[in-house]
């Protein structure tokens, strides 16, 4: 890595002309100094030294790790411009990368939920603990019996819950936003085909819908929130960047909506004849 | 009508995606045409008939570009615990 006596060094500034300008090709050609592709081989035969497990494929998932690493952090422009944090950037991706693919195939000894992309950490006045409402079982979706704030820890080895889950991918993993919109949608194909079932599914369907249009009646706003949080799939982040407020605005209006909606589904009130 | 055991939030939330409900609403009222300064303003002032009214906020909840007009507007008011 001798960017001083590469052309496309800027020496002024210090960064690299091809990460500014986004010529991603023109510096995986290998014919420039920093040879990215030989480093990538390079850090994936110390890895492969250092832990034999995956000796066959070390490289082959360096590589790929690294295409994919390149696409999505190049689309959200947040890679570094000069070419000494590029790589230290690169070989932390790469590490993190690993050890996540490792986890994902069970070629390491023991995972942790903490480290599981489901797994939500603490937030403005919630617990933290596993973020996955369903899960798919042989006989098609169901409600995950780990899901909710302090059921589980951060510590917990998903394999030995019981049931076990099977769940787990690693928090690095890039995943869209669409592809998170997606997984949202995906257990419309859990609905159930018995009449008796669906009746009572719309009853309840229905009653949430009149709740969420007295909700949007009181406080639009909280009822927007709170429909893009639980039915969307969109995170707070993202939700207040839409809305232009700030985060710990959108956590404590999907809160008190939230609150609204379980204090409106009080035992001592019918839910369904009491929102009309 | 007599008085069943409710379910949790989540469990609800869970049966209104499971039933395609979800998909539906944000199908239909994502696509339906942005709103008009008129219907914005008649929401504000509630002089909107009650179904429109509801369909103008289930169109409010699904369109952002709506729902930023009407909060500049100031006809979507701003929940109590943030007034001044």
């Amino acid at each position: 890595m001798t960017c001083q006596h590469c052309r496309h060094h800027r020496p002024t500034s210090g960064e690299c002309e091809l990460l500014i300008e986004g010529r991603l090709s023109e510096l995986l050609e290998n014919r420039n100094p920093c040879r990215p592709v030989d480093f990538v081989h390079r850090v994936a035969h110390r890895r492969r030294r250092a832990d034999g497990s995956v000796s066959g494929q070390a490289s082959d998932v360096a590589q790929e790790l690294l295409r994919q690493v390149c696409e999505w952090e190049w689309s959200s422009r947040s890679l570094p411009r000069d070419g000494r944090s590029f790589f230290r950037y690169l070989r932390r991706a790469l590490v993190n990368g690993e050890s996540t693919w490792r986890r994902r195939w069970e070629r390491r000894a023991r995972s942790r939920c903490g480290a599981c992309r489901h797994f939500q950490g603490h937030r403005v006045g919630r617990r933290s603990g596993c973020g996955l409402a369903t899960i798919r079982a042989e006989s098609g979706w169901r409600p995950n019996p780990h899901y909710g704030p302090g059921k589980i820890s951060a510590h917990q080895d998903p394999r030995k819950l019981d049931p076990g889950c099977r769940a787990f991918e690693g928090r690095r993993r890039p995943v869209s936003l669409e592809q998170r919109r997606a997984a949202r949608w995906e257990p419309v194909a859990a609905a159930s085909k018995d009449p008796g079932e669906q009746a009572a599914l719309a009853e309840e369907v229905a009653g949430l819908r009149s709740l969420m249009e007295e909700l949007a009646r009181q406080d639009l706003r909280c009822a927007k929130i709170v429909i893009q949080v639980c039915c969307e799939g969109v995170g707070h982040r993202e939700t207040a960047h839409r809305l232009g407020i700030c985060t710990k605005t959108v956590a404590r209006d999907f809160q008190r909506g939230i609150e609204w909606l379980r204090e409106a589904l009080d035992p001592k009130r019918s839910f369904t004849s009491d929102a009309r | 009508m007599e008085n069943r055991a409710p379910k949790s939030v989540d469990e609800l939330f869970h049966a209104f995606r499971v039933s395609g409900a979800a998909r539906q609403l944000a199908t239909r009222y994502s696509s339906s045409p942005c709103l008009d300064a008129n219907e914005l303003e008649g929401l504000g002032s509630g002089t909107l008939s009650e179904p429109r009214a509801r369909d103008v906020r289930w169109h409010l909840i699904y369109c952002d570009a709506c729902f930023d007009r009407a909060v500049r507007a100031g006809h979507v008011a701003r929940p109590e615990s943030e007034r001044p």
